[in-house]
């Protein structure tokens, strides 16, 4: 099959799954017990409030004409209602706090990947030592360990003991903004050459991403270690040895090679755990991402907020693996792609 | 099998009759003592489920699950009355930790037995059955699957409201997809097997060919993500009470105790990382003896 008639194919794939998202959040939506409009309104919300909401959201009408106008406001309007904790529309709150959502799990991908793929061919070369079991032992604990508690560990240690990081936020008060180009304040401190803001930057950044990527780290250690493995047993590598090649050097090169689509496709799997992470990070170390909007958002029953955030990861979710598939099937057209 | 031929069975001894189950044992036994790390995640998860089981009878202070008050012993580090410390009302952590460990296993257990026992037999009809029943269960799954897992559980407990019921409802809501994909991509492989086609013949049962041939032959993976998925499980359902989403106050809850402790940070640590400490050992027992089971049930994925 040709690349572009496959990769129609995935994006059709793609936007059914996106319209079932949809559909389940509406279904969701409407599954409150009791009132959603109560619901919507907020806790606190009067008698009144909540009829007027159940006139502005329809919820009157039979159950099919509310999907229809639930879908159009979503794709047309692009408009998921007004978010109760803040009283500002979602859409407008969730692009705001995207960029830092955005920095975070990058990092953590980047961080995974640069701690990860070394580590991996470490413990392929040198299996079964102690930098194998370390590294097995660092894998498996990566993902067991709750994110949420050990960001309270790593604040303890490096803030409140060791006073060598900040405690949390993204940028030091007593500093001067860099003008804001896209949000992301590692890349806007940079864009406008400023070094002591770009540090500051990184400080604030350095433990919420490396504790978001545990989990991502220990995945990309472990898959790079395995596929090194399996391609240094293969008997190509086994006739170059045996035919005087002896450089290391090569047979990684040969083996990181093979190692790659493994690892990618480890990371896109794992981003909604990055994503899902990003949530209890974010609380933790009080960054004004799409995390911290939702915690306030479940705080204040803010239902519209929830929703939003929900069809928001699940977009960059699908959006990942998208890309990741398509990359996939371009680097190795052989592999067929079941969508 | 075990009846095996009646004539000679009587002649055979108890060892001869059961070789083959005893040899599968003997395997086991030695590929687990030459991985220790199995050993040492049964041996987590069976401290914590023992002192979960005996809260009530090792617990100093059994009454401290609910809510009680001792503001005069508030926030007192730890010492040989409280090894654990007390939290902001003077409650004894360690009492409350010991409870908690009933809370998360009996998650654990609910979700990941709720979610098979649904996952199950969509996934052996989606890939024992195939045709539209197969596109439309499959579809329906590529949707769950496609919203992170600690999201969706968040919209759906958001909806119902939070209480640790909601929770785990919303645990099985996002969790039973996974397994019938896992099955489905199983049972396509084994329907291929020429028993199977030979039990059709015979005129078999759909239903009996699914639960007595396909299942058992498919099972091994299922088993593997099923013991890891009670440590996921549980990481989730910790991670939701910590947003507040889950358990409510007076709950043992770890998630939720280690929510609490941290307006105490750092001066009174205790009572955030006790808690959280019990659900790292939980979960990394489970994740150990998945990654053992792994390697003594499907010989294919050993690394070497």
């Amino acid at each position: 099959m040709d690349f572009k008639s496959y990769l129609v194919r995935r994006l059709i794939a793609m936007v059914v799954t996106f319209w079932g998202i949809l559909t389940l959040v509406f279904g969701i939506s409407r599954i409150i017990p009791g009132n959603p409009a109560a619901v919507i309104a907020g806790a606190k919300a009067t008698e009144e409030q909540i009829q007027s909401i159940r006139e502005q959201y329809g919820l009157n009408d039979p159950l099919s004409e509310q999907y229809v106008d639930f879908m159009y406001n979503l794709i047309v309007n692009q408009e998921i209602g007004q978010s109760v904790a803040t009283q500002r529309p979602v859409v407008q709150e969730l692009t705001a706090r995207f960029p830092a959502t955005f920095e975070l799990t990058t990092g953590a991908v980047v961080f995974a990947l640069v701690i990860g793929i070394p580590l991996g061919i470490g413990s392929a070369i040198y299996k079964d030592e102690s930098l194998d079991h370390g590294s097995r032992f660092m894998a498996i604990s990566g993902v067991s360990v709750p994110q949420f508690w050990m960001a309270i560990l790593a604040q303890l240690l490096f803030y409140s003991y060791l006073g060598w990081l900040p405690s949390g936020g993204r940028f030091p008060q007593n500093l001067v903004k860099p003008p804001e180009a896209t949000g992301m304040m590692l890349v806007d401190s940079a864009l406008a050459l400023r070094l002591d803001a770009f540090l500051a930057s990184l400080e604030h950044l350095a433990l919420p991403v490396i504790v978001l990527s545990l989990g991502t780290l220990a995945q990309t250690t472990r898959i790079t270690r395995s596929s090194m493995i399996e391609t240094l047993n293969q008997d190509y590598i086994e006739w170059s040895r045996a035919h005087g090649f002896k450089s290391k050097v090569i047979l990684i090169r040969h083996a990181l090679r093979n190692a790659v689509m493994p690892v990618i496709t480890a990371v896109g799997l794992s981003y909604g755990l990055l994503l899902g992470g990003s949530v209890v990070i974010e609380i933790v170390f009080n960054i004004r991402g799409i995390g911290l909007f939702l915690y306030n958002a479940v705080l204040a029953t803010d239902f519209n907020g929830i929703l939003g955030v929900t069809v928001i990861f699940a977009m960059g979710y699908l959006l990942v693996n998208f890309f990741v598939d398509v990359l996939h099937t371009y680097i190795d057209p052989e592999v067929e792609v079941s969508g | 099998m075990a009846t095996g031929d009646a004539a000679a069975g009587e002649t055979e001894s108890f060892r001869e009759r059961h070789r083959g189950i005893i040899e599968a044992v003997r395997e086991a036994a030695y590929i687990l003592g030459k991985n220790r790390l199995t050993i040492a995640g049964i041996a987590m998860v069976l401290f914590v489920v023992l002192v979960g089981l005996s809260a009530e009878l090792i617990a100093p202070y059994p009454e401290h699950v609910g809510s009680v008050t001792n503001l005069d012993q508030r926030l007192e580090g730890p010492s040989a009355a409280h090894p654990f410390g007390t939290d902001g009302l003077g409650r004894d952590v360690f009492s409350r930790v010991l409870f908690g460990a009933q809370i998360s296993i009996r998650i654990a257990v609910l979700v990941v037995g709720s979610a098979l026992t649904i996952g199950i037999p969509l996934g052996l009809a989606a890939g024992y059955v195939g045709g539209r029943l197969e596109m439309l269960i499959m579809r329906v799954t590529d949707v769950f699957v496609s919203v992170p897992r600690l999201i969706l559980p968040v919209a759906v407990a958001g909806a119902l409201g939070p209480s640790l019921r909601n929770v785990m409802l919303a645990l099985i809501v996002t969790w039973w997809p996974w397994y019938v994909r896992l099955l489905r991509s199983e049972v396509k492989e084994v329907k291929e097997a020429e028993y199977v086609q030979a039990v059709e013949g015979l005129g078999a049962s759909k239903v009996r060919i699914m639960f007595r041939h396909l299942l058992p032959n498919s099972i091994t993976s299922l088993l593997v993500q099923a013991t890891m998925d009670m440590g996921w499980v549980i990481l989730v359902a910790a991670s939701l009470s910590f947003i507040g989403i889950g358990a409510s106050s007076p709950t043992p809850e770890w998630g939720l105790m280690v929510a609490n402790g941290r307006e105490f940070m750092p001066a009174h640590w205790w009572y955030s990382v006790f808690p959280g400490l019990f659900i790292f050992i939980l979960v990394m027992g489970f994740n150990l003896i998945g990654d053992g089971l792994r390697d003594i049930l499907d010989p294919r994925s050993r690394m070497d």
